[in-house]
């Protein structure tokens, strides 16, 4: 979620910078809850795989174990967001408008691995489609329709 | 249940329904993890048990008649745009997909195990940077098997929210534990 101030191209500047030199690490480093998750990306090629590592810190219920089910939230927003700033000119930053998230089944605690895609990308509004995984991508945990606004 | 973690049986042991042992095997289960609904110290020590919960910082403010809310206080980890200071979507997610849970608990007045089913989140504004961000979920309706809810998240003003959220839960509910099977086996 961002506001329309001038301050904010700051991070505009990083994502600018980190798609010329190819190092997703830039943006990342960047946003401190992406941070604070354990969010990392792999880029290859023009796909790209957001990657939130197991720490015991992201687990919502202790006694199955699972990951907290805003964990997995956090995870595709952040997995659309990057999509949308890495495959598509966007400027200034795409803000949420609304996210739908279905969970699946229960996140074991282990890495967990989301990928997007971008449904329809309009003159104002992007939709995009994002899942979640953790052994096998055909068995998603947690699957996400979200709208962003693109200026 | 996983069948590894059932209770050894006599062989030839027949007992009929809610007494059968795995039955009283599971309600002790609960009783041990999970506290006592009715005390809102025991409720709080509870969540923040919760290792996810104690790292964001949740706090739970108020529950009552089908309703709950809930703090997450300020904390520059939190930000999802750190020149403007405005904390994550994901938190906002993360924040009602808690307090929504702890709502339907609320209306169900006991403690159940339970999933979130969907949650739908509409950003209404940025949140404002250096405010706590605060959330208020009603129940608005409990059947055997699901929970459906509905609130918004603010910062101080309750009437100034900042996401509104919609979201149904799956529940383990002892009804639909003990209800009749609707659909015939083939």
């Amino acid at each position: 979620m961002t506001n329309g101030t001038p301050a904010e191209t700051g991070l505009e500047a990083i994502v600018l910078e980190a798609r010329r030199v190819r190092d997703f690490a830039r943006i990342t480093d960047a946003i401190p809850y992406a941070r604070f998750l354990g969010i990392d990306v792999d880029v290859k090629g023009d796909e790209i795989t957001t990657c939130m590592r197991y720490r015991d810190e992201l687990i919502g219920n202790p006694v199955l174990p699972a990951l907290h089910g805003g964990t997995l939230g956090a995870l595709l927003e952040h997995a659309a967001i990057f999509e949308l700033l890495w495959t598509e000119e966007v400027k200034p930053l795409p803000k949420t408008i609304n996210i739908t998230v279905e969970y699946l089944r229960s996140a074991r605690p282990r890495d967990t691995f989301a990928r997007a895609e971008i449904t329809k990308r309009g003159r104002r509004v992007a939709n995009v489609y994002a899942t979640a995984w953790q052994d096998r991508r055909d068995r998603p945990m947690a699957q996400a329709h979200a709208h962003f606004l693109l200026r | 249940m996983r069948p590894d973690r059932r209770p050894e049986l006599p062989w030839g042991t027949r007992l009929a329904g809610r007494s059968r042992p795995h039955f009283r095997w599971k309600r002790k289960l609960v009783a041990m993890t999970y506290p006592d609904f009715s005390e809102p110290a025991s409720l709080r020590e509870w969540m923040e048990s919760i290792p996810h919960q104690r790292a964001i910082g949740f706090e739970l403010v108020d529950i009552g008649a089908g309703f709950a809310v809930g703090r997450i206080p300020y904390r520059p980890v939190l930000v999802g745009n750190p020149a403007s200071g405005v904390v994550h979507g994901g938190i906002v997610t993360t924040l009602l997909d808690t307090v929504g849970g702890m709502a339907a608990l609320a209306r169900q007045g006991e403690f159940l195990v339970m999933a979130t089913l969907d949650l739908r989140i509409d950003y209404l504004r940025p949140s404002t940077p250096g405010e706590d961000l605060s959330g208020r979920v009603e129940c608005y309706k409990l059947t055997r098997n699901v929970a459906f809810t509905r609130g918004f998240a603010f910062n101080a003003d309750p009437d100034d929210p900042l996401a509104s959220m919609s979201a149904t839960y799956m529940l383990n509910t002892p009804a639909a534990r003990s209800s009749p099977r609707t659909h015939a086996k083939p």
